[in-house]
């Protein structure tokens, strides 16, 4: 339990950070707290609710004529709904993917028997090959873990632990090697947790970093996949 | 008439329905719109923010979470930091302070309107009753996105009485609704 004296500078900052106007240390400071204190995390999310209030008090305005038809055509055309329903496809994918995964190093204790199995069932899925790395806070506090498969298509999948993160909608990036950053969305994190899996307009092994940026533009949370 | 709830549109959102997106986008665009209009002031840009607001919306409706939040500031939070993001692109000159002030006056006179819930005509009452410096301070946060030190360097105040400014504000208005508690 996070002692009370400790909470009150971080009480302090909650207001910045529920209008998503916090900054830097200020920032990664309160976030850090909040991942361990319920208490702060529940005043956060009702500091939170007053301040997305007030944008409903700022008047409608009727869009230009044909908003509604050029947004419709959007919606229809783009991406979107084949990326849904891929991104339904690939959490059981990917969960799959794991479970495969742990099942052959728990069954096959002998390394190249695992080794085998493991190509197996990269074959089988026309895959090259599954990568994990922990995903960790500034600092290098273990906050989850981040998996990466390349294949057709390559994906990734990140799931946060139960209470590392506070609740909140982060964005997920990926920075490829020479440092280019590609936004892949937004991340949720509720109820303490987090998960979500994503395919990625580029081969994994181009990846350098997953990173999970805090609500806001706050703390980042990385996962570096190192090429040997 | 069959007028599916808020939630329901975003399952069907999320599970695809054509249908649902149209009915949801009928709904929400004047708000979206009227916010993203309220703070970048061009009609060019607005259209283009608040249509990225309803495909990101389309995007992540299968994570919505209903006990986070209602649907309607979820999409204008959402519409919110898309405009942040752009004016945070342009931001030269500083503003002007009857602009400020106009801003102010708009949230006042449209949530006193008889349209909106106790609620909000709550949240109205004490935004009006906040000394005018904590009020110019929410506003420039809420629909500026300007951090606490660069609303102190507009105001020329310290620091610490520009966040204490931001503090006081939220924290009068949230009681204003219920008290900020360690009650869940």
């Amino acid at each position: 339990m996070t002692p009370e004296r400790d909470c009150q500078p971080i009480r302090e900052l909650l207001p910045e950070l529920a209008l998503g106007i916090a900054e830097g240390d200020d920032r990664a400071r309160a976030l850090d707290h909040l991942a361990d204190c319920p208490d702060c995390r529940r005043r956060l999310t009702q500091l939170s609710e007053t301040a997305d209030e007030l944008l409903l008090l700022v008047p409608p305005e009727e869009p230009p004529g044909g908003f509604e038809g050029r947004l419709l055509e959007r919606l229809q055309s783009r991406a979107p709904r084949t990326r849904r329903r891929l991104l339904r496809v690939l959490a059981p994918a990917a969960a799959a993917a794991l479970a495969v995964a742990l099942t052959l190093v728990l069954a096959y204790r002998d390394q190249r028997q695992l080794a085998d199995r493991y190509q197996e069932t990269l074959t089988e899925v026309d895959g090259k090959y599954l990568a994990g790395e922990r995903l960790t806070a500034p600092g290098g506090r273990y906050v989850g873990k981040v998996y990466g498969y390349e294949g057709e298509p390559s994906w990734v999948l990140v799931t946060t632990d139960e209470g590392e993160l506070p609740d909140g909608r982060y964005e997920l990036e990926l920075v490829r090697e020479g440092g280019a950053r590609i936004g892949l969305g937004e991340f949720r994190v509720a109820d303490g947790a987090g998960s979500g899996g994503e395919a990625i307009p580029l081969d994994f092994h181009q990846v350098a970093q997953v990173r999970l940026i805090g609500p806001g533009r706050g703390a980042v949370y990385e996962a570096s996949f190192g090429r040997d | 008439m069959w007028s599916p709830s808020d939630e329901a549109l975003l399952a069907g959102l999320a599970a695809g329905d054509e249908r649902a997106a149209a009915t949801l986008v009928r709904r929400y665009q004047a708000r979206v719109f009227g916010l993203a209009l309220t703070m970048l002031g061009d009609p060019e840009a607005a259209e283009e923010v608040a249509q990225e607001a309803f495909l990101r919306a389309w995007r992540h409706a299968g994570a919505y979470d209903h006990r986070r939040g209602r649907v309607d500031t979820w999409l204008l939070s959402i519409t919110r930091n898309l405009a942040i993001d752009r004016l945070r692109l342009r931001r030269t000159n500083p503003i002007d302070p009857a602009k400020l002030e106009g801003m102010e006056l708009l949230l006042m006179r449209h949530g006193r309107g008889e349209d909106l819930s106790d609620d909000l005509r709550n949240l109205t009452a004490s935004l009006a009753e906040l000394p005018p410096e904590q009020r110019r301070a929410l506003v420039l946060a809420t629909l500026y996105g300007y951090t606490a030190a660069e609303i102190g360097e507009l105001e020329r105040a310290p620091l610490g009485t520009t966040k204490s400014r931001i503090r006081s504000a939220l924290l009068k208005l949230r009681g204003a609704e219920r008290e900020v508690s360690d009650d869940p």
